[in-house]
């Protein structure tokens, strides 16, 4: 980021860029058969308010994992073994649940993937937009129902009176995840964590939601944590991307530009797996080989295995011996490769 | 992301104009319990042919009939009315032991490789089971060709022994797809192969497809809502809306100039680009309407910015735009 070409009277900008969350060295690991497992190993990130950020990566690169500690909704046997969770000045890891609840909900709102299995089944649509507003914004039940309708009309749902008596079974899942958002909202947070919130709607209902998501993120200045595995949706609504794979944030940087010109092999070839671009022989680019055990690498760039510049620029032996470290670029950007513009002088050797 | 322009010309070039499979007026209803005589008209009469070697298309959103196209085709629910043929076999009038021999020839791959194999069953056997099951081969063989299979579909032979909890789902798609090509199928049915996939899983089984396409000379149903995996890979394409097919064109026509608003729309929001996301014209409102109730006149009218009286009373029949490319819209000469 560009800090130097700013002056005093550059105000607006600057408080755009205060961070509203901020991720510090976050490792999270579960109990495996050899020892602990780990899932996130340092990562580092921040969403600046206002801000929508895009964490993306295959399954099982840690995505979701990031998103539910930073709801501290972990699984029970997963362990947050180090680092700091901090929203709008407030260590998330240090809160008590009295204070997590007060949290979740009012200040931080969640979207998931399926919004029909996230719904409550047994409750209708009206009670679960309100309850945030009774729970954490002290209203009258009975003026908090009130604004239901009007909750729903603003996410779209055609006929909100009768849609508000409806139970989750009954809605579509392009109405439900709709329903989610404008309970995710009702609260009025100034954060929401959106994990992989079109990845299980059609092509039509995706654009609609992708729509309304970035309308409402104009309108109320919410800041966003998008997760998901889909560059398209990407493109379309994140103003900043970081890349994850096994564990480790690899690229990051503002969207475009990395969409333009990626860095990072993972991250190009991902580009490529998304456009379905074809090589010269018909056959369409793929990364080989799959991440399922690149946690467990004890040295080397977690990439290396699938890597295609490790495999021929002659940089095999140093990818394999040591990670590289996350490296500052220019315009705001940093990679996590030994290809891209490094510093030996950070290197763990092992 | 510009979508459009990262797009090549497939691997295709099989054998044309020999019908294989020819699907004429296919009717499924299904019966709702309890509410008297309504139906869900998941499929409302729908031809369709695919050529002896020829990957067709099938797009729409979900609860538009495309995977019940699928059960019908491999005869995993009886049509209410209609007629199918797959090469010499009439598959809806089929019983017994004829029906039995008949699913050699015809093979679905699942969306959901999970649940498409046997927890309990190690990988090995799940794949063994078809070929014992038609008593093909003694047991020795039935080990090898599985160990060959597997060595074709790019797995090794340490597969055979693990359990589907040991594999990732990319792997485990192509146990799924060896296991439908051990059976040595001409004809297979894929109802989103990838959409459980990542991205760069997705490729590699896309690849994957291909490539046994043309090595075993498959003709192939391709069921997908993404419409970037159907351009890749198929010849023909045909767009089904609430049960019915609004248009069929060859893949590079459909792509250069569709005629249905409906196409329209749905190439505009798989093509979502930067620019795409704030051009609201080109999307769709609402949802599909329920099949319970489709609603009178052309089924799209309800969701159809362009939509006059006439749409709304009277159902377009499929008009010719040129040889091989049918709407079924009044209008499309208008809109083009």
């Amino acid at each position: 980021m560009n800090i130097e070409g700013q002056t005093h009277t550059d105000t607006a900008p600057l408080l755009s860029r205060t961070p509203l969350l901020e991720i510090e060295d976050l490792h999270v690991s579960f109990p495996g058969e050899n020892g602990r497992k780990s899932v996130i190993s340092g990562l580092t990130l921040s969403v600046n308010a206002g801000e929508v950020v895009a964490l993306v990566g295959e399954s099982g690169s840690g995505k979701s994992m990031t998103a539910l500690s930073l709801m501290r909704l972990l699984p029970p046997d997963a362990e947050i073994t180090s680092g700091r969770i901090s929203f709008a000045g407030r260590d998330i890891l240090a809160l008590s649940p009295a204070e997590l609840d007060a949290l979740r909900g009012a200040d931080i709102g969640m979207l998931f993937q399926q919004p029909q299995a996230m719904l409550d089944p047994t409750s209708r649509v009206r009670t679960q937009v309100a309850e945030p507003l009774w729970v954490h914004r002290k209203m009258s039940r009975h003026s908090a129902l009130g604004r239901v309708v009007n909750m729903l009309r603003d996410v779209g749902i055609p006929d909100p009176s009768a849609r508000a008596q409806c139970f989750a079974h009954e809605l579509s899942g392009g109405m439900a995840q709709r329903v989610m958002i404008a309970t995710a909202l009702s609260g009025n947070p100034q954060l929401l964590i959106a994990d992989e919130p079109t990845t299980a709607l059609d092509v039509t209902v995706q654009a609609q939601i992708l729509r309304l998501l970035d309308d409402e993120r104009r309108k109320r200045s919410l800041a966003t944590l998008l997760i998901t595995h889909d560059l398209s949706v990407v493109a379309a609504f994140a103003d900043r991307i970081a890349v994850m794979y096994a564990g480790r944030i690899v690229e990051e940087g503002p969207t475009q530009a990395i969409l333009k010109a990626p860095q990072h092999p993972y991250t190009k070839a991902l580009i490529s797996c998304s456009l379905l671009t074809t090589d010269g022989a018909g056959q369409l680019l793929s990364i080989p080989g799959s991440s399922a055990h690149a946690h467990e690498l004890s040295c080397g760039c977690r990439f290396h295995p699938r890597c295609a510049i490790a495999k021929s620029s002659g940089m095999g032996n140093q990818c394999m011996a040591s990670e590289p470290s996350l490296d500052s670029l220019p315009e705001g950007r940093k990679a996590r490769c030994w290809a891209v513009g490094h510093h030996h002088d950070e290197q763990t050797s092992c | 992301m510009q979508l459009a322009a990262a797009m090549q010309s497939p691997p295709s070039a099989g054998s044309k104009k020999t019908p294989y499979v020819v699907a004429k007026d296919l009717f499924k209803y299904y019966p709702i319990p309890g509410l008297g005589h309504r139906m869900v008209k998941s499929v409302d009469g729908v031809s369709l042919t695919i050529a002896e070697g020829e990957v067709l298309g099938l797009v729409g959103e979900s609860g538009c009939g495309k995977s019940t196209i699928a059960r019908l085709m491999t005869r995993l629910t009886h049509a209410t009315n209609g007629e199918l043929t797959i090469g010499e076999h009439d598959i809806l009038h089929m019983e017994g032991e004829a029906l039995r021999r008949m699913r050699r020839v015809v093979q679905l791959i699942f969306q959901d490789p999970y649940s498409a194999l046997d927890p309990r069953m190690r990988i090995g056997q799940s794949m063994e089971t078809p070929l014992e099951q038609h008593g093909i081969g003694t047991r020795d063989e039935r080990n090898a060709r599985v160990y060959q299979m597997l060595e074709e579909v790019g797995l090794d032979g340490s597969f055979y022994d693990r359990y589907p909890s040991q594999c990732s789902g990319g792997q485990l798609q192509r146990v799924v797809i060896g296991r439908a090509l051990l059976l040595k199928p001409s004809f297979l049915v894929c109802d989103e192969p990838t959409s459980a996939l990542d991205a760069s899983m997705r490729t590699q089984i896309l690849n994957l497809l291909m490539d046994l396409k043309q090595r075993h000379g498959l003709t192939i149903l391709m069921i997908s809502h993404d419409l970037r995996v159907v351009r890749y890979l198929c010849d023909r394409i045909a767009v089904m809306y609430l049960g019915r097919i609004v248009e069929i064109a060859d893949r590079d026509e459909l792509f250069r100039a569709p005629k249905h608003p409906y196409t329209k729309a749905l190439i505009a929001s798989s093509m979502l680009d930067e620019t795409g996301l704030h051009a609201p014209e080109m999307l769709l409102d609402g949802d599909l309407p329920s099949p319970l109730n489709p609603p009178d006149g052309c089924r799209f009218h309800t969701r159809c910015r362009y939509a006059t009286d006439r749409c709304s009373t009277k159902e377009p029949e499929f008009s010719a735009v040129a040889d091989e490319h049918l709407v079924r819209c009044h209008h499309w000469q208008e809109l083009s």
